[in-house]
This record gives structure tokens, sequence and C-alpha cells, in this order.
């Protein structure tokens, strides 16, 4: 490749560019094949379901346990309270919060040390991130977040990432998950399906925790009365 | 040298390397164990390859429509689509866009559609830093070597390698060899620059027709740091990557987080429906989406090989390939590597790859383990085919197809041929096994041969029907 | 002694069972698809066929038309002379009841590839949708068309089976040369590690790539000779030729016998 190609092709044009790419696949697809729209994918069938019901919570724990999802259950605020200030204890520096109500209530005792996503970014100096979350999947023990939970650093550059969530919000697939995802996105413009804290195998296929992202992730999960 | 003697000799020497087979192996028996019981958790598990074929086979029959739809809806919330008929295009657009921000440090996440166009490269000429800052991508950047496995960069590497290289480069301690601490000391050295950098560039798993999203697949995270901070982002994507619903990711995440390393799903499963909205406090102002044709078309225009379109890159034909497994993944010195960059690079750049569709025996694990069902093996044999009629293959192979088809034609005179041939071949004398005098010697040199036999079965029925020991035909049965 | 004249009914009390009460199913006609490579290089597989096939009651003919079925030139990607390689062979086997073939590979081309070949020319695609489903396998014939498991065999020996990649993965038989081994008296069947492995063998691939080739039969060598057996067995002579080129080179004693051959022996 020389820099020549590069100058050369420069100076085509977008539209142009468009037609030509689609022009080419037009004529590539004439005549049409025969491909019946496949119908929405019966993914229930497909992958391990757990039973509705308490079974779902069950299977949302040991699919947790599985990835390292650490999973702090809680009844009440006060054990909430507890909980947290356990788990916030040891921290050194900064924390960045999603601005709602509940953390603003939880964080309280910490609030001279968390910047609010309603004033800013997460920055890297930040040593835990606090968000909501989206929907609980009990499927693959997965969280769901999107940028309206406080933005998409605040989720990812913090060593420690303690989501908030309440039980009600377990969905029992990953397909009954996305088919509610799709109108989120007119409020939010990226979500995120967690499973676990950040991870990498790239080294003789050694698991390694905190790749780039958070090396802890906890969910305190309150339990409905 | 050209590509196809390249190959063969860079192939000979790594069946040769037996450190490098044994490092290949004990990483693959960790991913068959991993995927044997990922494939576990689902009900059925043939049931989901077909599923996820139709709907591939939908995707692609429409491609055009489910592009539109794409562009259509991601646009409308502020993201910018380009179209690239090729490699040079989706340069010139990329670099247009760096040099219209002004950036000077490029953050870049795992994208083999990257490696294809060779952006890093055009970027360095450009004068602009670009990191890869996967694990295993950012090891052989730093190596100065292309990606070794489309889903496993460092595949061929042990601790020890990488220890050495880092300790020569980042200045780690040159015992500090555990997994922990390279990882540890990757991230310190990486996380400077995600903060500074004026362009995040990512691949992309999918395109999402019906909500135009992006989605993207990961375990480490920096896929997300990628398009969280810097204030442009680029998504670089070939055409085909195209799923009609959103709800089609239900199927298509598992499936290739299981095929490509066994996992349920993969850690960060990520969907980008466009660039930060004013009432969040970050993301990319800029959301700047390339798709790639670069001979994706022309694969297409075929009706019995746009199947190889499908392919989703889990690398599980590449985990399962025995010829892979023994020359690894740089012998090819492609792209995509493993049977399907073996069955799509003569298509996508050309004759002078036409060797890596005969650099296979053909065996069909790679078909066997394709979670989207592409029969891979039956499309080498295909572009063989291509190659054949243009008449591209060497005089020798011609010479004895002709011959072989010529003595065919008629039973007599395959006989004879045959006769002959074994006649020659009885005189050969024991010494020359394997030798350069070896008549046999392509054979021979790495195996035995058996002797000729005196008479082919044909001549022994006959001999044997006309023999005084035949028996009556028996019409009475 | 003529061996043909020998029923292997008064021999063999199951075979009797099973002729009586399955009358419907009785020994068809058998055209021998004898590759070329079995005619030329291996002609003992032939031979061993044919013994096999006459102790089970088969009637068998061997078209002397029969050259080669064209996969070497199909695979190498010389579709037009396969085409004619493959005419050739179809009106070979025309309007036969049973052809059978000892190679999972050249099986496979006949009833896998052909149609692809074929396809553009109506008469001969009509020619193979009639001829192709008749082409069987040995093993699969034996135990699926003639639904013998049993042959009364005898062979004393620890033996490992090998999976032709054509037979495994475009015929999928996997089981049938299996079933007729556990019936054989003293024989120990010995699943060997990654039994579906390519052996490298691939035609032309084992010549251009001939390191890659060896490398990866070296390590089919490796996993038998680990498991301890005397013999492997396989359906396809080409897979034996590339197994037993490497292990002829080696100290160790594995051997390698068609299944055809092996039964053959355990009969005599």
């Amino acid at each position: 490749m020389s820099r020549r190609e590069y100058e050369t092709r420069a100076a085509v044009h977008p539209a142009r560019e468009r037609e030509r790419v689609l022009d080419a696949i037009r004529a590539a697809l004439r005549p049409r094949p025969e491909a019946p729209a496949a119908a929405a994918a019966p993914a229930d069938a497909l992958c391990a379901l757990p039973a509705p019901g308490d079974a779902a919570l069950r299977r949302f724990l040991a699919e947790c346990a599985a990835n390292c999802t650490e999973v702090i259950l809680v009844r009440s605020p006060a054990e909430a309270d507890t909980a947290l200030a356990q788990i916030l204890a040891p921290v050194e520096g900064g924390f960045y919060a999603q601005d709602a109500p509940e953390l603003r209530r939880l964080l309280a005792p910490w609030a001279g040390r968390t910047l609010w996503s309603n004033a800013g970014a997460c920055d890297a100096e930040r040593a835990a991130g606090l968000t909501l979350a989206e929907a609980l999947i009990a499927q693959t023990g997965s969280i769901v977040v999107s940028a309206a939970c406080g933005g998409r650093a605040g989720s990812v550059l913090p060593d420690l990432h303690i989501v908030v969530a309440r039980a009600s919000q377990l969905a029992p697939s990953l397909a009954a998950t996305l088919s509610a995802l799709g109108p989120a996105f007119e409020r939010a413009s990226m979500a995120c399906v967690i499973t676990g804290p950040s991870r990498t195998a790239d080294i003789e296929k050694l698991l390694v925790l905190g790749a780039h992202g958070p090396r802890r992730l906890v969910l305190l999960l309150r339990l409905d009365a | 040298m050209n590509p196809a003697s390249r190959f063969a000799r860079a192939a000979a020497s790594a069946a040769g390397d037996a450190e490098l087979a044994a490092i290949l192996r004990r990483n693959l028996a960790t991913y068959d164990q991993a995927v044997a019981a990922g494939r576990g958790r689902f009900l059925d598990w043939e049931a989901a390859r077909r599923r996820a074929q139709a709907v591939k086979r939908d995707a692609i029959a429409h491609l055009d429509r489910y592009l539109e739809e794409f562009e259509r809806r991601i646009t409308a919330r502020g993201a910018v689509v380009h179209w690239a008929a090729d490699a040079a295009a989706a340069r010139a657009v990329i670099l247009a866009l760096a040099a219209r921000h002004g950036v000077r440090q490029v953050v870049k996440s795992k994208s083999m559609v990257s490696e294809e166009i060779h952006l890093r490269e055009a970027f360095e000429q450009a004068g602009i830093a670009a990191l890869e800052t996967d694990l295993g991508e950012y090891i052989v950047q730093l190596r100065n070597e292309p990606p070794y496995h489309i889903v496993t960069p460092a595949m061929h590497l042990r601790r020890e390698h990488i220890a050495a290289l880092f300790h020569q480069r980042l200045g780690t301690p040159a015992s500090e060899t555990s997994p922990e601490a390279l990882v540890r000391a990757a991230r310190r050295e990486m996380r400077q620059r995600f903060v500074s950098a004026g362009m995040g560039v990512t691949g992309a798993n999918f395109l999402i027709a019906d909500h135009g999203l992006v989605a993207i697949t990961e375990n480490e995270g920096n896929a997300r740091l990628c398009y969280s901070l810097p204030p442009v982002q680029v998504v670089l994507t070939g055409i085909e990557k195209l799923l009609p619903r959103l709800d089609d990711l239900a199927l298509f995440w598992p499936l290739l987080a299981t095929a490509g390393t066994g996992q349920p799903i993969t850690c960060y499963s990520s969907l980008l429906g466009g660039p930060r909205r004013e009432n969040e406090p970050d993301g990319p102002r800029e959301l700047h989406i390339v798709l790639l044709d670069n001979g994706r078309s022309r694969v297409l225009a075929d009706a019995a090989q746009r199947e190889l379109l499908h392919c989703i890159r889990c690398g599980a034909c590449l985990n399962a390939c025995p010829v892979f497994q023994t020359v690894g993944g740089h012998a090819y010195a492609t792209t995509y590597p493993g049977p399907i960059g073996a069955a799509l690079t003569p298509l996508l750049r050309g004759p002078a790859y036409d060797h890596l569709a005969y650099a296979t025996s053909l065996c069909g694990a790679c078909a066997e383990v394709c979670p989207v069902r592409i029969e891979i093996h039956h499309q080498l044999l295909r572009d063989r085919g291509h190659a054949a009629a243009a008449r591209r293959r060497g005089w020798s192979e011609r010479l004895e197809i002709a011959a072989l088809a010529w003595a065919a034609a008629r039973p007599r005179r395959f006989e004879r041929a045959g006769r002959w041939a074994r006649a020659l071949l009885r005189r050969r004398p024991d010494a020359v096994d394997g030798t350069r005098l070896d008549l046999l010697r392509p054979w021979t040199r790495y195996r035995q041969a058996p002797p000729p036999p005196p008479q082919a079965f044909r001549e022994w029925w006959r001999r044997r029907a006309a023999g005084p020991a035949a028996p009556p035909p028996e019409k009475n049965a | 002694m003529d061996r043909r004249r020998r029923s292997p009914l008064r021999r063999n009390p199951r075979l009797v069972l099973w002729t009586s009460v399955n009358d419907a199913t009785r020994a068809p006609e058998v055209a021998l698809f004898i590759p070329c490579f079995v005619d030329q290089v291996t002609p003992e597989i032939g031979r061993d066929l044919v013994s096999v096939l006459e102790r089970l009651g088969c009637r068998l003919r061997f078209p002397e038309g029969q050259t080669c079925c064209g996969q070497p030139a199909f695979n190498a990607g010389y579709r037009s002379q396969a085409r004619a390689m493959m005419r050739h062979f179809l009106d070979v086997f025309d309007g036969a009841e049973a052809i059978v073939c000892p190679s999972g590979s050249c099986t496979a081309m006949a009833r896998r590839f052909y149609a692809e070949l074929a396809a553009g020319e109506a008469k001969l695609e009509e020619q193979a949708r009639q001829v192709c489903p008749r082409v069987y396998e040995f093993s699969e014939f034996v135990v699926r068309r003639l639904g013998v498991v049993d042959l009364g065999a005898k062979f004393p020996h620890r033996v490992a089976v090998h999976d032709g990649c054509h037979m495994l993965r475009e015929l999928r038989l996997k089981q049938e040369p299996r079933e007729l081994l556990r019936r054989v008296e003293g024989l120990e069947l010995v699943e060997i590690e990654d039994a579906e492995r390519c052996c490298g063998f691939g035609g032309s691939f084992s010549i251009a790539y001939g390191m890659v080739s060896e490398a990866m039969a070296a390590r089919k060598a490796d996993a038998l000779e680990a498991s301890g057996v005397e013999y492997v067995a396989a359906c396809d002579p080409s897979c034996l030729l590339q197994i037993g080129g490497v292990l002829a080179r080696r100290p160790g004693r594995v051997r390698t016998l068609h299944l055809a051959s092996l039964l053959a022996r355990g009969l005599e």
C-alpha cells in the first residue's frame, strides 16, 4: 500500500461511493435469491432457560457465581447501606455515580468524594463507578446498563463497578431483554449487556480478570418484599 | 517470492516446529474443553446452527435493503454512514476524518477489517499513532507482527515470550511472567492513551437493521473505552455483518461466544445507537460508520459461494482445522487465515492466493464446527474449480489430469496405462526409496510406498472368472 | 476348493436366521465399484471385498468398463474432465441394483458430488439421480442394506478404527464399521484419541504439502501407538496408505488393514 494509492482514492465522492457499493450489491443479487425472512428466532428454545418464578433468581445467582459477578442480596435500605459501606470502606480515591435518587441516598455518606453524572464525565482517576441497571438477565447472569445509567465510561473505566438493582428487574432470557431494549435507544445512545467483570485469556488461554475494565463487578440486589 | 511459494515454505517450517505445535495444542485443548461445555448449554446446538444459517441467508439475500434500513435508522440518531467500495476508499474516509479533527493519536479495538485495509499502516504514514488495545493485538503490535488468529491474536506465544517482550518494550521486570502481572502492565501502559486519544476505532460484530444499531462483542473492555472516551468514533466494518433484527442477537450473541471461546455470552456485548446525546455526560460527539465492500459484492454475485459471507468470524474453523493446527496462522500471510480465509482470500484478493484453496485436505472439520453451517470445504472445492477453469494451475498438474482423463475414457487404455506404470515402478530399486532419484519421491520423502502389485484387480477378476474354479453363474437367487 | 460353493449359511447359523426371516432383503446382485486406486495399487482390498460379499451370498459382477470416478480431477478443480469421467461411470453402472465400493471417499464422490457436477445438464442430472443413491460404501451396504452385523468372523486382536473424512462427514457413516467389528469374535475394539481427525492424506495435498501432510499423519500415528492397538482398520484405502506409510517408518508395530480385509481374514 502506498501513499499514492491513498491520494488517488481520496477524491471519491461519498454519494457516488454509496451508489457504487449499493449498485454492486443489487447487481450481485439479481435474480434475487430465494430466502424467506427467517421468523424471529425462538431463542428461548435455543439456549437453556430457567423455569419461571423463583428459579429465575436461583439461575441468575448461579450464572453470576460462574462469571465472577459478586452479588449481595439486601432486603432493606438499611441492609443496602451496610453492604455498600463494607464494599467502599477499603476503596481509596473518588467515586463516579449515576445521578439517580436511589444512588444519591445510598452515597450520602460519601457525597464529598463522588462525582455525579450530571456534573461531568467519569475520569480515569475514579476508583469506583456506581450505576443502576436497565435490566438483569437470569439466563446469562447479565446486567444491562445504558448510557442513561450515567453515561458510558462510568461502568467501564473504574476498577470497581457497583450496580444497584432490584430483583423485579430480572428478565428470564436474553431474548426477552432484547425485545424490550429496542425503544431504549430513543433515550440512550449506548447499551451494554455486562456479564461479569472485565477479563482476558489472551495469554496462554489463562483467565485474568480486570483487563481494561473493572476487576470487580458487585451487584447490590434488592429483594422485593 | 510469490505468495504460493512463501506459503509452502512457511507451512513446511511451521510443520516441523515442535515447540509451536505444543503451544497450539495446549491452547486448543483449553478451547475445545470450553466449547464442549458451552455447546451443552444450548437446548439444541444443531437447531441453533440451522436457525442462524436461515437468518444469515435472509440477511445476505436482502443485503441492499437491510443496509439501507440500517443506514436510515442510525443516521436518524446522528451517526454518519460512509460507504467504501475498496480498501483505499475506506482509508481515505478515515484519514480525512482524522485530518479534519486534527487527530494525532488513535486507540483501536480489535477489528479484522482494519487489518484487511491496513489501517494502522495508513495512520502511521499520515503521522498518526494508532494503538491496538486488545491485549493480544497489543502484544503482536509490539512484536510488529500481524495477528496469528482472528480471535486469539497471540495464540502462538507463551507467557515467557510476552514477559520478555514487555521487559524489553515496557521495562517490566524480566522475572515477572505471571499472566496477571503482564495484564496489569499492559493495562497501566494503555490507560493514558485512551484518555488522550482523539479518535477511537472499533470494528462491528453485527449491524442491526431494524433498530439501526452496531453490536460489538468483547471481553476486555477496551472496545468500550474506545467508544466511550475519544471525541470521535469510527466503526469500520464489512457490508456482510448485517442481521435483520435486534431479536436475532438472542441467538447470535451466544452462538458467537460459544463458537469463539466457549463462553455463554461475552463479557461485554455492546449496542451503539448513535453518538453521545445532549443529556449524556460522555461518549463521542461524532459516530462514523464505514461500510466496506472490498470484493464482498463479487463473492455475493456467485450464488454457489455467497454463503461465505455468512461468516461471523468466530474462529472455530481455524481451531478445528488440522492444517491450521499444523501450519499456524502466520503461514497463510492473509488477513483471514485457516479454512474460512483459505476459501475467501482467493475470491477477495485474487488468483495469487489460489494455492490456499489447495492447501487443505478437505476433511470438512471446519464445516462441522461452523456455527452458521457454511460448507467451507465445499467452497474450497469451488475455489479450485475457478482456478482450474481459468487455466491458472501449473502445467504439470494440468498434464496429470489430462493424462488421467485420457486413460479413464477407455477401460482398455486405462488397464494398459496402469500395467506400464506398475511395471516401471516395480523396477524401482529399494535403494532409491525416498532419495532424489526416486520417481515416487514426492510421496516417499515423507512416507513409505507400498510395492506395486503384479496384477490389477480387474486382471485378477478376469482370470478368476475364466479359471477352473470359476463358479457357474447363479440365476435362481 | 471353491470357496463360493461352501455356503455361508452352513458355516454360520446366525446368517441362516437372517436369510430365512428377512426374505425381502435377500442379498441383491451387486455391481462392484473398484476405485482406480484399489484396482491399480491395492487390489488385495478388492479381492477381500469379493470374498466377504460372496460369503454373504451376494451375486457379484464387475462391470469391466469402469475406470475412475473422476474424484482426482474434481478435487483438483478440473470439473469438465471430472464430468466426462462421471458420464463414463454413470453409463457403466446404469441400471445396477446395488453398487458397492470399498472406499468411503469414492462413494462420497458419487453420492455427494455428482449432483453438483451434473447440474445444468438435464439428462445427466436424471441419470445421476437414478444411479447415485445405489452406490454404497462397503460397511454401509453390509450393515444397512443387508442388515448383517455378525459375519461370524474371528480376529483376536486389539483394533482401532480410523474414521475417513468423507465417510464421516459426507456420508455420515461412523457406527457401521464399528458395528461390524464389535461382533468379530475375540476382537477388542479400541477408540483412539481424535479418531475423527484427518490423517492428512487429502489426495494431491499429500504431495503438494508433503511435510504438512506427514505432520498430520504423525499425529494420527502417535495416537495409534499410544492406544496400544495392533491394527488400525479403516474403510478408505487412501487413508490406510497414508497412515501405513508413516507407521512403516516407525519402530512401532501397528499395522493397517482395510475393514473388508480384516473381515476376510477373520472368516478364513
